[in-house]
């Protein structure tokens, strides 16, 4: 976790942002909390997935943002992440860990599965992301959203294909 | 002192006690947050108490359930790196390699020198933190942005 250069990014961060921060590490929770005070949001913490699902359910339009770690002991940060991407729209944030094959399981939503579509259809060597933005036509996406998830994705097939040759 | 005290803190970065994310942490020190470095790093030893203990028992368990300890080690290895305790998490990165390979001798031995560079680290900053305290806060006030 890191605030490198914050001072110089303060206009871009959106003063009074409403997070909410998942962690049932104390220690990670308090610094998460210090370091998203410092950004000028309005956090709220909680060390239960299942007491974050119980807030969100009852303020829906209470918070902005959520940021969940990944393994946690009630419920992990993906089916946090699948039950609040059902029920409302909020974009959640998972964090701890930066394993590519974590990374795809976390963007399983309806843009993932138009990524994947257009990433077949133009094929995997042609694909570029001016290209690949043009055939999902999301609304909001940008091309460093998709050039990056598209330099994550490539990640993740070298490392399925490695795997599937040593077996 | 105040001179002393850096040169302190120098020492534990030279020796791999801590790394830079120590340093994140003390930017986030300020007038309204006077002590919050002392305050993670106190959170940080009372939290992973239960942790450390926690893996002891599993540990003494037969045969190793090295899913559940690779699991455990992976939450103390967060807070330890959140902290900045660089030889801690070096330890604990060994350890959750033991638990892959499925070596309950490899597990057993990283834990007790785990637990050495831990106590170790404990000492080293209570005494950082205790001088830096003894310093005081006109000193930190004084410190520029």
């Amino acid at each position: 976790m890191s605030i490198e250069g914050i001072s110089g990014y303060a206009e871009n961060f959106p003063a009074g942002m409403r997070v909410l921060a998942v962690d049932d590490s104390p220690t990670c929770l308090n610094l998460l909390e210090t370091l998203l005070t410092e950004c000028h949001y309005i956090v709220t913490t909680t060390n239960q997935a299942r007491v974050a699902l119980e807030m969100i359910r009852e303020n829906k339009d209470g918070f902005d943002l959520v940021i969940s770690n990944v393994h946690m002991p009630d419920m992990d940060g993906f089916k946090l992440l699948e039950l609040v991407g059902l029920e409302m729209d909020l974009p959640v944030i998972l964090s701890g860990n930066s394993d590519p094959e974590l990374v795809m399981r976390a963007i399983s939503h309806e843009p993932h599965k138009k990524f994947v579509q257009s990433v077949n259809h133009l094929g995997i060597e042609n694909a570029v992301p001016e290209e690949i933005l043009d055939m999902m036509n999301v609304e909001g996406l940008t091309l460093e959203m998709v050039a990056s998830h598209l330099q994550k994705y490539k990640l993740y097939l070298r490392r399925i294909r490695l795997e599937a040759a040593e077996t | 002192m105040q001179r002393q005290l850096a040169n302190m803190k120098q020492s534990l970065f030279d020796q791999g006690y801590l790394d830079e994310q120590f340093i994140q942490l003390e930017e986030l020190q300020d007038d309204a947050n006077p002590n919050f470095v002392e305050e993670v790093v106190t959170l940080y030893y009372r939290d992973s108490a239960r942790l450390i203990q926690s893996i002891e028992q599993a540990l003494e368990k037969s045969p190793l359930d090295f899913s559940k300890l690779e699991c455990l080690m992976h939450q103390f290895k967060g807070s330890s790196s959140s902290i900045g305790a660089k030889r801690v998490k070096s330890e604990c990165t060994q350890f959750k390699e033991y638990c892959r390979v499925g070596n309950s001798d490899g597990c057993k031995r990283t834990f007790q020198q785990l637990k050495k560079e831990y106590a170790t680290l404990k000492k080293k900053v209570e005494v950082y933190f205790q001088f830096a305290r003894q310093i005081g806060p006109v000193e930190k006030a004084c410190r520029s942005k």
